[in-house]
């Protein structure tokens, strides 16, 4: 009885495969071997999952996290001038869009050469000087 | 006066690659576009899905907006093309799953890298159940051992995980 009742839940990805081809989850259920490329485009969808995480809650914020830390007070200091500041006026959202496709190939560089990443500290060091300076002045 | 022109024509035409180009860098990069307050999320494996106990589907959105008139529950699958049928089974039945945890999810967007796909729901749980119902019941009948037909296409068997050990495939 709790066998058979167990086996009637079903989980949304399968549901979805049986609209697919309801032969792959016959192949599943036998537990074939899924294909390399399978196991690898499974790996890529969920790093594209994180990235879409990170957008929806838009915590990107790709060389300070990768400076300080993603929860850190400097990072959240400027996501907050990002939203705050940046995003109201349309040059600001210009650059938004830069940084975001630059930033990530940056922070790639960084991670090979540590002298790239002192240089990114000195100058968001600076900057975080000047934005908590106007902070103060406010 | 000729070479200033085709000069000129030349830059109209950079520009406009880099446009382009910076205007496809954008859309992929923005936010979501969406109006609604970010209330649920997939974490990945370590965030349990919904049980739907009246239905006995599970499953998991990959993000939940509260939305004017209910909830936004959005699918993504992160590659190009278009929304399949198979993406939209799954989302409703995610949707259905999480109606049972109280989340009234009344929307689906449906998202590739490339395109999307808004779907209305319907308000009672029956009539979306009855929606997604025969591929419910095949992928019961998968899970007891029954043997299942295969609905072989070249698209279709090119992206399949299995297509090495099925005689169904088609290879081209």
């Amino acid at each position: 009885m709790g066998n058979s009742r167990k086996s009637k839940w079903v989980s949304a990805s399968d549901v979805g495969r049986a609209s697919y081809c309801p032969h792959y989850l016959e192949l599943k259920e036998k537990r074939t071997k899924p294909s390399q490329e399978s196991i690898e485009a499974r790996a890529k969808g969920e790093v594209s999952h994180e990235e879409l995480n990170l957008q929806a809650e838009d915590r990107r914020c790709f060389v300070a996290t990768h400076l300080y830390g993603s929860d850190h007070p400097n990072t959240c200091l400027l996501r907050e001038y990002r939203d705050q500041r940046l995003a109201s006026h349309t040059t600001g959202r210009v650059f938004i869009t830069v940084y975001y496709a630059i930033s990530p190939y940056l922070v790639i560089a960084a991670r090979k050469l540590p002298l790239i990443s002192r240089f990114m500290r000195y100058f968001v060091d600076w900057n975080i000087r000047r934005i908590q300076e106007r902070h103060g002045d406010d | 006066m000729i070479d200033i022109l085709l000069y000129g024509l030349l830059g109209l035409a950079a520009a406009a690659l880099l446009y382009n180009f910076i205007r496809r860098i954008a859309r992929s990069r923005s936010d979501l576009g969406i109006e609604g307050k970010l209330i649920w999320m997939d974490k990945g494996r370590s965030t349990k899905p919904f049980f739907n106990q009246v239905f006995e589907v599970l499953g998991k959105p990959d993000l939940m907006y509260r939305v004017r008139g209910g909830v936004l529950a959005v699918e993504y699958k992160s590659r190009r093309g278009p929304v399949f049928k198979s993406d939209v089974v799954q989302a409703k039945c995610a949707a259905l799953a999480a109606r049972g945890n109280g989340y009234q999810v009344t929307r689906l967007l449906v998202k590739t890298a490339t395109s999307e796909q808004y779907i209305e729901l319907p308000r009672a749980d029956k009539a979306l159940f009855n929606e997604i119902k025969e591929y419910v019941i095949l992928t019961r009948q998968a899970k007891a051992g029954v043997r299942m037909k295969a609905w072989p296409n070249v698209g279709k068997c090119r992206g399949c995980a299995f297509k090495y050990d099925c005689v169904h495939a088609q290879r081209k």
